[in-house]
């Protein structure tokens, strides 16, 4: 009988602490996500009024517009050079030895480890150089964008690679399958989630990214992130919060959907050859 | 010394050759993983390279399949050199130790890889599927992805997907090493069976020597990148070519001694304790007198002698009885030899000498072998 209530105070005890962890991790959102349906042109807690006024104004507002189209063709170049450059390195560092490997894979990582207003700067005082004539350009936010992301396509890409069974190439060449055929055929869909996976985090982190973009864009080329800075300089209203809870759910709809066609623990790839 | 060509070899008309390796050596750094290797297999043929970890079977399989290059030394299947033609362009089926199946697709579409790279039409490929299928026993399974089958049916897709091709020879690189004890023995079988009916050039690499022995038409014992004897299974077992050979297949006992005198019939040697045994010198050309050597019995050769009796070559302490069914495996140890291995038959040894007990060892030495020490 005490041993059961002891379980039973235990149980509830790990609840209880679980459930707190939990609250903690999702109050951002919440908080953020009831003070955009306010009424009233202050970020306060909780909504008096429910609306949708703030909505209307974030997309209206000419800057959030620009810096949402800015934002979709910085993060779609920068994705998808950081999808085939990541996956060249990952693939010479998982199938050739070469002098410089390790190097490289500590290169090629760094990022992780630099903060991302040190390359933003970086960036900044290249492109001031003229004879580079960088100076605020889209290519400039794309180049700085890249190498923030490349180590997430890197791993992501790298992780598949190693989980792939070499001996199934084997058995296709074995087949008849040229090296070319054995990438499409084979290779290619095996890898596709560890592709997606890391294709997907990196459009994720590069369309949220503000610290070095801060750095590197200007007014024609701002980003979402950065016009909302610039906004929140001036103003404090809900759209603000809007805007935040329409990122949040097109992102949590973007996994949902992945998750569903591909399952999130490949997309993360963390699932182990089996 | 390695240059394994007997008589019977070299007469082989060259379009009964389905693979010829003629001085291959495959080197891994200082390693020497395949050493001046000449080979022949024969169409049709079941031929088994045995051997154990690190002996360079496998080294010797990826040369013929391609997915390795030779250092020297020139390879040939059908008589067609295929020395640097790459796997895909070689006419190979192939089955790995871990299947290999592809996971994105079903069995059906496995099995269909090699004739789509082939450019088979359609409905033959179908038709080529269904019957490769049949033909391992997995009619009906064509829609399954291989994650839903079992590690038995597995291989079967394996095999199916390396028969449809129809290839020139048939490579099995220990294909039933991941089964369980009894699917490998019904795998044996059936492995059998369908070579019998397919009559496929046939190369298989084991280190399971009760495999090797079951299966094979001809058996290349390997160690040290060499082929240390390649025959047919019973002469494997009861002519061993050297002492590897004899003590890697089967169990076998070995005796140290001395060869005493020899003459054109037999060679006597005389064994540690004294006694002088006479084997059969045919097999024994090259021993000088004097010289150090170890003879070698079969447990099978041996029995525990009560009385008098002019076989005997040692006496020991019994130490163990194993029963296995169809025998008794019976451990001795001889103050002069050391460990002493008996199969009795009958199972009545067990009462009639216990552990501990003190007896004389007979031997049959009509079977028995001389090697250089």
């Amino acid at each position: 009988m005490r041993r059961a209530t002891r379980r039973a105070l235990w149980t509830a005890v790990s609840a209880a602490v679980l459930g707190a962890i939990l609250i903690y991790m999702v109050i951002p959102s919440v908080v953020v996500i009831m003070a955009a349906f306010n009424d009233k042109a202050i970020l306060s807690f909780p909504p008096a009024n429910p609306s949708w006024r703030w909505f209307t104004k974030a997309i209206n507002y000419e800057d959030f517009r620009n810096g949402f189209y800015n934002g979709l063709i910085v993060t779609a170049w920068a994705s998808g050079i950081a999808l085939v450059v990541g996956t060249t390195f990952a693939y010479a560092i998982d199938r050739f030895h070469f002098r410089g490997k390790q190097a490289l894979e500590t290169l090629l990582l760094s990022p992780l480890v630099i903060p991302h207003f040190t390359v933003g700067l970086a960036f900044l005082i290249l492109a001031s150089q003229p004879l580079l004539m960088l100076s605020r350009t889209f290519f400039l936010v794309v180049v700085t964008h890249v190498i923030l992301v490349l180590p997430f396509v890197l791993r992501s890409v790298y992780v598949s690679l190693r989980n792939l069974d070499r001996t199934v190439e084997r058995a296709a060449a074995s087949l008849g399958a040229s090296p070319v055929q054995v990438l499409v055929r084979i290779d290619l869909p095996l890898l596709a989630p560890g592709l997606f996976g890391g294709w997907l985090f990196a459009a994720i982190l590069s369309f949220n990214e503000f610290t070095a973009s801060l750095f590197v864009t200007g007014q024609r080329t701002q980003t979402l992130p950065v016009a909302m800075y610039t906004y929140v300089r001036e103003y404090a209203d809900p759209s603000m919060a809007a805007i935040s809870t329409m990122f949040i759910v097109s992102t949590a709809l973007i996994l949902i959907v992945a998750n569903r066609f591909l399952g999130l623990q490949r997309i993360l790839a963390i699932e182990g050859q089996r | 010394m390695n240059r394994m060509a007997p008589q019977s070899e070299t007469t082989l008309m060259t379009e009964d050759t389905a693979v010829r390796l003629d001085g291959v050596t495959k080197r891994f750094g200082s390693v020497v993983a395949v050493a001046d290797t000449w080979l022949k297999v024969r169409r049709g043929e079941f031929l088994t390279l045995l051997g154990p970890s690190g002996c360079g079977k496998t080294t010797l399989l990826n040369l013929i399949a391609g997915f390795l290059e030779p250092d020297t030394g020139e390879l040939f299947i059908h008589e067609q050199r295929v020395t640097d033609t790459p796997p895909h362009r070689r006419s190979i089926g192939m089955v790995f130790q871990n299947y290999a199946l592809f996971p994105h697709m079903d069995v059906a579409d496995n099995v269909a890889f090699g004739l789509k790279m082939r450019k088979t039409p359609r409905d033959e490929i179908r038709q080529r599927v269904s019957a490769a299928l049949d033909i391992v026993r997995l009619g009906g399974l064509g829609d399954r992805r291989p994650r839903q089958l079992s590690g038995g049916q597995q291989q079967r897709v394996a095999l199916a997907r390396a028969l449809v091709i129809n290839p020139q020879v048939l490579l099995l690189d220990e294909p039933l090493s991941a089964l369980d004890k009894n699917l490998r023995a019904e795998m044996q079988v059936e492995l059998k069976q369908i070579h019998q009916r397919v009559g496929i050039t046939t190369v298989f690499v084991t280190h399971d020597q009760g495999e090797a022995l079951s299966l094979s038409d001809r058996i290349a014992v390997m160690s040290s990148g060499i082929i240390q004897q390649i025959s047919p299974p019973n002469e494997v077992y009861r002519y061993p070519a050297n002492s590897f050979v004899a003590s890697f297949i089967g169990d076998i006992n070995r005796v140290p001694g001395r060869v005493a005198t020899r003459d054109a019939l037999t060679v006597q040697v005389e064994i540690a304790g004294g006694r002088r045994v006479s084997v059969v010198a045919d097999r024994n050309a090259a021993l000088r007198d004097g010289q150090d050597v170890a003879l070698f019995i079969r447990p099978e050769c041996l029995s525990l002698a009560g009385g008098a009796d002019e076989n005997i070559v040692a006496i020991g302490t019994i130490q163990a009885h194993v029963y296995q069914g169809t025998h008794v495996d019976v451990h001795l140890s001889s103050p002069d030899i050391g460990p002493l291995h008996i199969r009795a038959p009958r199972f009545d040894v067990i009462e009639r000498w216990p552990i501990g007990s003190v007896v004389n060892v007979a031997a049959d030495l009509s079977e028995a072998l001389v090697f250089a020490d």
